[in-house]
């Protein structure tokens, strides 16, 4: 199982703030999950298809899309940041 | 005492409290540089009514222990502080707090102005104002990014 979390902007537009999702050998690279996520969640889809930029945390640690994805992962969404 | 002190809360913060914290124990300080955040009611053309804060726990508190780090390693500080509030904010309420001390003035200033830079593009925070017009999540600014990006 894969926990994917949708912050700020992103939460709004999908209503939701996470989606899980089944494990599957399919599933290799953040790319993969995100994608999957599109597809089940035309909500989401109309939100990054409108806000091009988007960081992605796997288990906290930023990373790239390319990164490899393991049974039990947190996965989360995270629109542009404005602390301060 | 940890040389470094980051905190994100919804209450709000005690800045003569945080800025004890820069001293404790210390005889060597010559120097305390602080930044206060504050909400503010105008933003480029809205009339801003109260600004809400989110952030993604334990995911927010490591980006500020990187930035505040990295002040420590780049500047010879003695303590650095950083404290986050989020949450929904009035008017006139403490946003962020930033304070270094040092032994010597420039050190001080400059990782102050650092860490806030940071902070505004690299803290893992989200902004929502909501203004007499609607509410709206806020995007970095190109100035915002082009100062993080300068160091």
């Amino acid at each position: 199982m894969i926990t994917v979390l949708f912050f700020a902007s992103i939460r709004d537009s999908t209503g939701i703030d996470r989606y899980t999702v089944a494990y599957s050998p399919d599933l290799k690279t953040v790319s993969d999950v995100v994608a999957h996520c599109r597809k089940a969640l035309p909500k989401l889809d109309q939100h990054l298809n409108s806000h091009a930029k988007l960081m992605y945390a796997l288990n906290q640690e930023m990373v790239r899309q390319a990164a490899g994805i393991s049974d039990g992962d947190e996965l989360a969404l995270l629109p542009p940041v404005t602390g301060g | 005492m940890n040389n470094t002190y980051i905190h994100v809360q919804f209450d709000d913060f005690d800045a003569t409290e945080l800025g004890r914290r820069l001293t404790d124990g210390l005889s060597d300080v010559g120097a305390i540089s602080t930044f206060i955040g504050v909400v503010r009611d105008v933003s480029e053309s809205h009339n801003v009514k109260s600004l809400t804060l989110e952030h993604y726990p334990g995911m927010t508190e490591k980006s500020m222990q990187t930035i505040v780090d990295t002040a420590l390693s780049r500047w010879p500080v003695l303590r650095v502080i950083a404290v986050h509030r989020v949450g929904c904010l009035k008017i006139g309420e403490q946003i962020v707090y930033v304070g270094v001390s040092s032994q010597h003035r420039k050190a001080a200033i400059e990782a102050c102005e650092y860490v806030i830079d940071q902070l505004k593009t690299k803290a893992v925070i989200w902004k929502k104002e909501q203004t007499t017009e609607g509410e709206h999540w806020l995007l970095p600014t190109d100035e915002d990014s082009k100062i993080a990006d300068s160091y």
